[in-house]
């Protein structure tokens, strides 16, 4: 039998992990890279897209058809995004009821389509390592992503062409994981807090049982609010330091992005960061040095919002701070000191932080997939469902059926009757979530109850019953308790997209299988090398001047060889020219630096007037 | 898995506990509960198995949680679909019905008041009526809680501000939440001496504390539902 890999797929990068030998592995691409970010660049209509790294590198060049944090967008219709949440900087399709697209040119992409080529990267990366075809997974989710939310994630591994043999939420993939080598017996939290979901979990753990005792969070919140609330500090100090309004340039707002990003990342073991993006403008380069403080402020509201989903869990478990013994912090967000130390607060203790927060969710997805192949037997997990299922009864009131946190699987009925005398049908309108009115939750679908005994109205007895697999997969059973008349319905809320354009997406991604990596890692040279022959020609033409004879001699050979190669094809090549050509310009990148400043300073002088 | 039979419940009635005897459809032994320790082959519930029974525990009002509690992750262990990935369709499905049992058993034991509603309807034959209203106290109490869950749904909707209110209802509202845990341990004090008399008299003459039962499950109702109201309200408004 094939390995089952575990993937975290996650909204900024995602991690593939295997167990071997009984200890796990996170699978590195062919540059050695652990992360993978969850970026997938479209260059010529023809040519597949790239992703990961390279993609990441070139989403500045290229910000229209560069995809990232699609995971927000993943089973979401058009009218439940925000405007705000639609700030990306690639065109996104789709209003009402219709599901979110991506455009490309002339094609939309669902967002599962894009996260099937993330997934096929990694699935690559793995069969490198193992030396052999990967056709299984277990992919994880955000514990409170919806039920259409987690058949796209499914969706999209049927795309790369794997076989998801489970979904598993990410906090208790990441209490596996943390679990693994430990006789744990204890109460833990597992506070989540990613690119773009946060999600907290309370879990049971004696005896190598991991029992989930309740679970909350929310699917639109995480590292990339922070990114934005930054972005929109900078503009507006931007436009201050008389830059204009940048607002609507999607080139320099890639790269405040981009800057905010690695702003955000310094402050978490730095009190001050740099910010400097040069040529903003055609006469504009931003440089502001960001304090804790600042950052501190702008994201204090975003992480605060954390703090609710946390109570709900404990009042969810009947449990008060001091019954959980350990918090164990998860998810890239919480390497800011500010969410740990809300975490603590919250739950009145020091967070732990031993477990590496990037690739703890994957490991556990690995592990799990290990217990299902049969490889580890002394771990078992035993999971609930985050939200409530029930069906809408008259007056459009949500009725539930298995309340959220029920341990699955699961069974569960209930007994209903006839609003109106001699009703011969009945419509059963499966929903999801917490709301009290059936119109605010999830609607994973209707199915009538035909031929039911004309009666008057409440005498019929209908019986409507819900089992819910260790998948999580929704059946539904409905039958008239008289007569025997029954019908049962698996329940899958998928956004609308045909069979045959799923079949026709499988056989292109079989069919790109076989994809040279060889030419992928040229690319990725070629990329990295046109970045720094930009950058080069770009401070020769400002600083020139201010180098020596030599300096300029080595500068413009090294740049002819980087050319020839590329000319070449020669990865090797190419790879060692950039590096050289990286160190001939440090000094120019410096003074250009200077010279940057001194614009700047000028500029200021210049507006005052 | 030795556990699981040896952990039987020995009643002083020999039909109920052959009743739970049953013979493992593959290979013939004789066991007790669902898992055939001589073939290691899960075995249907029988329809009789009431959650006591199958979870191992007393047929009574007050049950031991940590046993119940372990007997449940002692048997999840051997019955959970995660252990019979690769098993025939067959056993899969065996194994999810009777873990969805299992869960369902557990869930319903652990909670004092739907433990005893169930209590009540295996011991009568009979769904425990619903829509019962609690005791005066309990009612009038119950309504002044809701009036002050309804003030402070109102004051979030109309958008919540003013610390000093927030932090004004959020009182009332830990107050009430109080003393409703309160009410909640006086219930289940009251159970207690229900349970103590449960073991003393014959199985015909549980009536009488069947119907005190009853009334007890009306007021844990009312209870459960006021303090998840609360709950909600006290966190809309952290």
């Amino acid at each position: 039998m094939s390995t089952i890999i575990g993937i975290d797929l996650g909204t900024t990068n995602s991690v593939v992990s295997i167990i071997e030998g009984g200890r796990a592995v996170v699978i590195t691409d062919a540059e050695g890279q652990r992360l993978t970010p969850s970026v997938v660049a479209f260059t010529n209509n023809d040519e597949p897209p790239i992703v990961g790294h390279s993609a990441n590198r070139q989403r500045i060049l290229n910000p229209r058809k560069t995809i990232y944090s699609v995971k927000r967008f993943m089973g979401r219709r058009g009218g439940e995004i925000k405007d705000e949440d639609m700030f990306v900087s690639y065109p996104v399709a789709g209003a009402g009821e219709e599901p979110l697209r991506i455009v490309i040119d002339d094609r939309q992409y669902l967002p599962e389509d894009i996260s099937a080529f993330v997934l096929k990267k990694l699935k690559a990366d793995a069969e490198r390592y193992l030396g052999e075809s990967v056709d299984r997974a277990v992919i994880t989710v955000p514990a409170y992503f919806n039920d259409a939310q987690r058949n796209a994630t499914k969706k999209a591994g049927e795309v790369a062409g794997l076989k998801v043999e489970r979904i598993i939420n990410e906090p208790t993939a990441a209490s596996l994981a943390y679990g693994l080598d430990k006789k744990l017996d204890a109460r833990i939290g597992v506070y989540d807090l990613g690119g773009g979901t946060f999600d907290i979990s309370i879990l049971d753990v004696k005896g190598g049982i991991f029992q989930v005792l309740s679970t909350c969070g929310n699917t639109r919140l995480g590292g990339d609010d922070i990114d934005r609330r930054l972005i929109d500090f900078l503009l507006k100090k931007i436009e201050e330091a008389g830059g204009g309004n940048l607002s609507g340039n999607l080139f320099a707002l890639s790269r405040i992005r981009e800057e905010a990003e690695k702003a955000k990342c310094s402050l978490s073991f730095q009190d001050e960061a740099e910010i400097s993006i040069p040529f903003l403008a055609p006469s504009f380069s931003l440089r502001y040095r960001l304090t804790r403080k600042e950052f501190e402020d702008l994201a204090r509201e975003i992480i605060e919002r954390t703090r609710k989903p946390c109570l709900q869990a404990m009042m969810d478990a009947k449990l008060n701070p001091p019954d959980i013994d350990e918090i164990i912090l998860v998810g890239g967000s919480t390497r800011i000191p500010m969410v740990r130390e809300l975490a603590g607060e919250i739950f009145g203790k020091t967070p732990n932080t031993s477990i590496n927060p990037d690739e703890a969710v994957a490991i556990g997805a690995a592990i799990q997939a290990n217990i299902l192949s049969g490889g580890i037997t002394n771990l078992l997990l035993l999971d609930v469902t985050p939200l409530s299922l029930g069906i809408e009864t008259y007056g459009g009131f949500m009725n539930a059926i298995i309340p959220r946190n029920t341990t699955v699987p699961t069974k569960a009925g209930e007994l209903f009757t006839t609003a109106i005398d001699n009703q011969q049908a009945v419509t059963i309108h499966v929903l999801q979530g917490e709301r009290q009115m059936s119109k605010d939750n999830w609607s994973l679908g209707t199915f009538i109850l035909e031929n039911i005994e004309p009666a008057p109205a409440g005498v019929p007895r209908i019986g409507v019953q819900f089992t819910i697999d260790a998948d999580g997969i929704l059946q539904v059973l409905a039958r008239d308790v008289k007569t025997g008349k029954e019908k049962q319905v698996q329940m899958k809320s998928t956004l609308d997209v045909s069979k045959d354009v799923i079949e026709k997406m499988v056989k292109e991604s079989i069919e790109h299988a076989a994809e040279d990596t060889a030419k992928r890692e040229f690319f990725d040279a070629k990329l990295e090398a046109e970045k720094v022959l930009t950058a080069t020609r770009r401070g020769l033409e400002k600083c020139s001047h201010l180098l020596t004879e030599d300096e300029l001699k080595v500068i413009h050979k090294t740049m002819d060889e980087v050319e020839k190669a590329i000319d070449d094809h020669d990865t090797t090549r190419l790879k060692d020219s950039t590096g050289s050509l990286n160190k001939a310009t440090e000094r120019l990148a410096s003074l250009l630096l200077e010279e940057t400043a001194r614009e700047i300073v000028e500029k200021e002088k210049g507006s005052s007037f | 898995m030795d556990e699981i039979v040896s952990n039987s419940v020995h009643t002083d009635d020999p039909d109920e506990e052959m009743a739970r005897k049953v013979k493992c459809e593959s290979c013939g032994s004789s066991v007790e509960g669902f898992f055939c320790v001589d073939c290691h082959t899960i075995l249907p519930f029988s329809k009789e198995t009431d959650y006591f029974t199958m979870m191992q525990v007393e047929k009574r009002p007050c049950i031991d949680l940590n046993k119940l509690k372990e007997n449940y992750l002692i048997i999840s262990e051997v019955i959970h679909p995660d252990k019979y990935y690769n098993a025939s369709a067959d056993v899969k499905d065996l194994a999810l019905a009777c873990s969805s049992l299992l869960n369902k058993a557990y869930s319903t034991l652990r909670d004092p008041k739907e433990r005893i509603k169930y209590l009540i309807s295996i011991e009568t034959d009979k769904e425990a009526p619903v829509s019962n209203r609690a005791s005066a106290g309990t009612m009038e109490f119950f309504i002044e809680a809701s009036d002050v869950c309804n003030e402070a749904d109102t004051f979030i909707k109309k958008g919540g501000s003013g610390e000093d209110k927030k932090r004004e209802l959020r009182n009332r509202l830990k107050e009430y939440k109080k003393e409703s845990q309160g009410k909640w341990n006086n219930v289940l004090k009251d159970i207690d001496k229900i349970d103590n008399e449960w073991v003393a008299v014959l199985s015909k003459e549980k009536k009488p504390l069947l119907r005190r039962l009853l009334v007890l499950s009306h007021e844990l109702s009312y209870l459960t539902k006021l303090q998840s109201m609360l709950d909600e309200m006290m966190i809309a408004l952290s």
